[in-house]
């Protein structure tokens, strides 16, 4: 996405900032907060979709889902494309979050579980037969204090 | 999948996983029930703390940096450090671990020196941090917008 297509003015700022606090507020009641008429509202909400910079979307609690386990693994490439490697881990249904990374590691993700055997088989079983890792780290959480939903990747 | 959900609240989820603002009164026409039921089935559910419907932002739009962060900390400093790191505004997830780091942490701020600026000056001087590992975020590959902690 070039500058000119993601660059916000300080009504779509301000119209973003309502709907990270209800993403179901009315069109009307927007309006009336951003002193504009409702035509403008969904055409701004229309135009901030439609460029991929902004989405409303149901977020879930994670254990509501029974994830109660949340892991992360750091992974250094061998002998193929890390972007291929990362698309590969990418598919991992329960991959919530990969990107390709510079320094010490090539490819950062993180997974969420239902219990210890289901964490053992998306490692050893999904991620442990990509081809192309040459290391591997991991580590567990114990305690998320910080889980921000205001961010997250999706194409348009 | 949990006690807390039954198949009707699955249903409306995965219809406002799609677009958060898709009216009751769709949703209701869609899944055969009143417009009642899906009102108090989305109220409940965000009484409880399960459910949040609101605007994400693209990570990849825009001018971001991301920074992936494995800190290891002195022992018993562990809480402080990982509040603090949480307490910085352009950290947009902190946990305490156990493996490989202590804290793992994901900072997002405009342009690369920010990201590097947060981490040298505000995280590495932390009293209790020993070692902060930072990669920054060539591209984001995948991260799903509907599965976060909320409680």
């Amino acid at each position: 996405l070039g500058d000119e297509a993601t660059r916000l003015d300080d009504i779509d700022q301000r119209l973003i900032d309502l709907l990270q606090k209800d993403g179901r507020t009315s069109n009307s009641k927007l309006a009336q907060e951003l002193n504009v008429t409702e035509a403008t509202v969904r055409r701004r909400i229309a135009h901030l979709e439609a460029s991929g910079i902004m989405r409303v979307v149901a977020v879930t609690d994670t254990e509501t889902r029974g994830n109660e386990y949340f892991f992360w693994i750091w992974v250094r490439v061998k002998g193929r494309p890390a972007c291929d490697v990362a698309e590969e881990i990418a598919m991992i249904a329960e991959a919530v979050h990969v990107s390709l990374t510079n320094g010490n590691y090539d490819i950062f993700a993180s997974f969420s579980a239902r219990d210890k055997g289901h964490m053992g088989e998306i490692l050893f079983d999904r991620v442990g037969k990509v081809r192309g890792i040459a290391r591997l780290d991991t580590a567990l959480a114990l305690d998320l204090l910080l889980s921000d939903v205001r961010w997250a990747r999706f194409t348009r | 999948v949990s006690q807390r959900l039954d198949s009707l609240d699955l249903s409306i989820i995965e219809v406002l996983e799609r677009n958060g603002r898709t009216s009751n009164r769709s949703i209701s026409r869609e899944l055969g029930v009143s417009e009642g039921t899906v009102r108090s089935r989305i109220r409940r559910l965000q009484e409880e703390g399960l459910l949040r419907i609101i605007a994400v932002r693209n990570i990849s739009a825009g001018g971001y940096v991301s920074a992936h962060l494995g800190i290891l900390v002195e022992a018993g400093r562990l809480r402080e450090v990982a509040e603090a790191v949480a307490a910085l505004p352009e950290a947009v997830f902190t946990a305490i671990a156990v493996g490989h780091y202590d804290v793992v942490a994901m900072l997002l701020a405009e342009g690369r020196g920010a990201v590097a600026a947060v981490v040298n000056d505000r995280i590495a001087t932390l009293p209790g941090v020993r070692r902060v590992e930072s990669t920054e975020a060539v591209a984001s590959v995948k991260f799903v917008p509907n599965l976060r902690k909320l409680r």
